[in-house]
């Protein structure tokens, strides 16, 4: 049985609930362009899933309004088939939100007619494979939708998540689940509800080393239960200083089927899904299309750039961390940086894209690539010193490998559930730890960056090819 | 096989360049069919152009381009610098320029870019 969910740019819902409710109590409606992720197998149920993305908003012109008051809205449909060519030509679903001022969360017996002509509409304009989402939002915040996908059939979304400088989830019973003894103490400090969220979100892992392993060890005791686990490397000799839940027996072994039975052995109910691959390989696309937020704990350049499109394309907040450690030749070495940072890739104002942060150097990316796909080629331009050769293994601690993974676990409890404060939310953290300092170092989009910079890829969801990027 | 960024593809299909995305292992890059060289200078008047596509791109920029058949400056009937080396690719060999631009502006540069890297090695060639 097929599932459905939708995600809402935050910048698009705050835009939608202020034209849709305003104080007259009025109702009121407008179009959404969404980009579509198409989801063979979700890893955790097994099932089909369809995710819709919201894209770009289409208002309905008020010439159109036919009439309206606190219990109705009538427009003509101009403006729909306006909308559906747009959506056709660029191969995005079209929503229609609109309100219920007198705060009914649910669909009305208007709506339940309505709905089926209006896809009617679509599907003989558009074909018939044309599914029409729809979307009501009440003055309490409240917000539900349903997927039509046939005039008898429709599919009630069964999570909306409003993505920004915060993560909301909307559910049918949020707050009102069966509160889970082992998580009580954790809800006596944040509630309920975000015990609730944790166990219900998808959380990837990507790359198992130092930082991910001590991420996904943390997962379960917050509460979190679907996980996947992606990292195609076995456990080294000179990993165990860091790997959490590694043992010296686990030497040869892959990094996720270690991490993965040290998550099960904690009898928290987990269900955790390994990916035994590197990231940018397809054959994980569809878990990594599945997560609602991703930790990034990879250390090449192609892993995170890859990551990095994906976040705003797909609308999936992604914390991607980083840690450099820099030494004198002395001995003992001198410290010369020892820089933790925390960087949350989302479609969001100030949330600049780690290309335009120079985090990722695309010349290494390079290289990484031509090594993979072309070692020999590799090898003879590593002569030519027409390509970097890779560096001495860089220093690695526990401790702030550890560390860094808290503090993009922090920042992620702190965008569901909000206990920084308003302003809280920290798009790049750099802990310095041997100065003790915290910085937040801002950088604005190069206007150009088509990942941050212009909006047009934002929540387009699927494209060929996968992120408009050679794989 | 369909790799190409949907920008680029527009542009050389508006441009009316015959081209082929082709791939040989996990190496991925375009044909550009008998490309004119610059009249007069080649002892081939046309050539097939690969350009390969590395994994990222266009986050990451190309590097180098290659000939089939090679071409030799008409002038000393010799080969253009740094331009006598073989290159693999789909079991023939091409003559590889080793041309190097690390210049890459995300979101302005594309096919387009190394289009003109590559006429512009052609002009200067010696």
């Amino acid at each position: 049985m097929i599932t459905a969910s939708l995600t809402l740019l935050e910048q698009h819902f705050n835009y939608l609930r202020k034209n849709l409710i305003q104080s007259d109590g009025i109702e009121r409606a407008a179009y959404v362009l969404c980009g579509e992720v198409h989801i063979e197998s979700e890893p955790w149920d097994g099932q089909p899933h369809r995710k819709l993305i919201s894209h770009e908003v289409l208002s309905v012109p008020e010439k159109d309004i036919v009439s309206n008051s606190s219990t109705h809205v009538t427009w003509t449909t101009d403006s729909f088939v306006k909308a559906l060519k747009l959506a056709q030509t660029k191969k995005l679903t079209v929503a229609i939100f609109h309100s219920h001022p007198e705060g009914m969360a649910d669909f009305s017996a208007q709506d339940d007619t309505n709905e089926p002509e209006l896809l009617e509409l679509a599907q003989n304009r558009n074909g018939s494979n044309t599914q029409l989402l729809s979307v009501i939002l009440t003055p309490d915040g409240g917000i539900v939708g349903r997927l039509w996908i046939s005039q008898q059939i429709y599919i009630p979304l069964r999570m909306i998540r409003i993505i920004g400088s915060s993560i909301d989830l909307h559910y049918p019973e949020r707050g009102r689940g069966v509160p889970a003894q082992a998580f009580h103490r954790q809800a006596l400090a944040f509630g309920e509800a975000l015990n609730q969220d944790l166990s219900m979100l998808r959380v990837g892992v990507v790359g198992c080393g130092g930082t991910g392993s001590a991420i996904a060890m943390l997962l379960p005791k917050l509460g979190f239960r679907n996980i996947a686990l992606f990292d195609k490397d076995t456990v080294e000799e000179t990993n165990l200083n860091r790997l959490h839940g590694a043992c010296h027996k686990d030497i040869g072994h892959p990094k996720v089927e270690v991490v993965a039975r040290s998550l099960t052995e904690l009898g928290l109910g987990v269900k955790v899904k390994t990916y035994l691959t590197w990231i940018v390989e397809a054959e994980c696309r569809d878990a990594l299309k599945s997560c609602d937020v991703i930790f990034g704990c990879t250390d090449d350049h192609m892993g995170r750039l890859l990551l990095n499109r994906f976040a705003y394309y797909y609308a999936t907040p992604v914390f991607d961390m980083g840690l450099a450690i820099e030494v004198s030749q002395a001995e003992p070495p001198e410290i010369k940086a020892l820089d933790g940072r925390v960087t949350v890739l989302a479609p969001a104002a100030k949330h600049t894209c780690l290309l335009c942060r120079g985090v990722i150097n695309p010349i290494m990316a390079r290289d990484e690539a031509l090594k993979r796909n072309n070692p020999s080629e590799y090898e003879r331009r590593k002569l030519e010193a027409y390509v970097l050769g890779e560096e001495n293994p860089s220093p690695s601690v526990a401790l702030f490998t550890t560390s860094v993974a808290i503090m993009a676990i922090e920042e992620l409890v702190h965008r569901l559930q909000g206990f920084r404060g308003d302003a809280g939310a920290v798009a790049q953290r750099v802990r310095k730890f041997h100065l003790m300092t915290d910085r937040r170092p801002g950088a604005n989009p190069n206007p150009n960056c088509p990942v941050c910079g212009t909006h047009e890829y934002w929540g387009r969801g699927d494209v060929v090819p996968f992120l408009n990027l050679v794989e | 096989m369909n790799f190409l960024p949907s920008n680029d593809r527009k542009y050389l299909e508006n441009r009316g360049l015959r081209f082929s995305e082709v791939e040989d292992g996990k190496q991925k890059g375009i044909i550009l069919r008998e490309f004119r060289l610059p009249s007069g200078r080649y002892d081939v008047q046309k050539a097939d152009i690969l350009i390969l596509l590395p994994s990222g791109y266009p986050d990451v920029p190309p590097d180098m381009f290659y000939l089939l058949p090679w071409a030799k400056l008409l002038e000393g009937t010799k080969y253009p610098k740094a331009a006598n080396q073989a290159f693999s690719f789909k079991s023939q060999k091409w003559q590889r320029w080793s041309r190097h631009n690390s210049q890459w502006r995300p979101g302005v540069d594309g096919i387009w870019t190394m289009l003109k890297r590559i006429e512009n090695a052609l002009e200067v060639a010696a």
